[in-house]
């Protein structure tokens, strides 16, 4: 069993399934980074990982959803799989004060500290498709997968 | 009682709360087990017949984020 901090971007990428039909390389990387991140999700459902997100996590994920498929219904959903699966949701008053410590060192900005606080907080990995907020955490010691770079160890 | 006393019974009392809290966590967690889950496929399939953008996700949350970081 392996413990994530998940960022938002991880989880949409394996939430929201590849709708590009133009036959290029672009889609066939989106298609493995979905198919990658599913994956992971698959596992996290099935209680292999321990995961841990901020409350941030769940309104960015339905913010994603609602943009891109103008459902109510789906972002819902969407918000809900994540509160269903986390093994615990951090809220602000939990991360305030090393959140701000980390702020201050990291010189990061409101939804990256956030993360990356969670991150520190469980010593966990940060799975991210976000290469700033990876880039971030590594600066700054922390444990974190981008998911472009498992691309490269599925090939 | 000095501010120094005041402080350190505080600190105890926050620590009991936050195992009790870590307590109740734990017990709630296993309530949400229970439940029934949303089902990622079903959710997948359904995001998959209401797109309306072929936009790469990540692009859009990074866009939201981007106005954060600027």
């Amino acid at each position: 069993m392996s413990d994530f901090t998940v960022d938002s971007s991880f989880i949409i990428k394996g939430i929201v399934p590849v709708r590009r039909t133009k036959a290029d390389d672009l889609r066939a990387q989106q298609i493995r980074e979905y198919e990658i991140a599913r994956e992971y999700l698959g596992a996290i459902q099935l209680g292999t990982h321990r995961v841990f997100v901020p409350a941030i996590a769940l309104v960015e994920v339905a913010a994603v959803i609602a943009r891109l498929t103008n459902s109510r219904e789906d972002a819902q959903h969407g918000s809900d799989f994540v509160r269903h699966n986390a093994t615990r949701i951090y809220y602000e008053t939990d991360l305030l004060d090393r959140a701000i410590e980390i702020a201050i060192t990291a010189k990061t900005g409101g939804y990256d500290t956030i993360f990356l606080t969670v991150a520190k907080m469980t010593n966990s990995t940060l799975l991210t498709a976000d290469r700033i907020q990876h880039d971030m955490a590594r600066k700054i010691g922390l444990k974190s997968t981008l998911l472009y770079d498992l691309l490269e160890t599925r090939a | 009682m000095t501010l120094t006393a005041q402080v350190n019974q505080l600190e105890r009392q926050v620590k009991r709360v936050e195992h009790d809290l870590t307590k109740i966590r734990f017990a709630l967690q296993e309530l949400k087990t229970k439940r029934k889950k949303t089902n990622l496929a079903a959710l997948q399939k359904s995001i998959a017949d209401h797109l309306i953008s072929d936009e790469d996700p990540v692009e859009t949350l990074l866009a939201m984020r981007r106005r954060n970081r600027e």
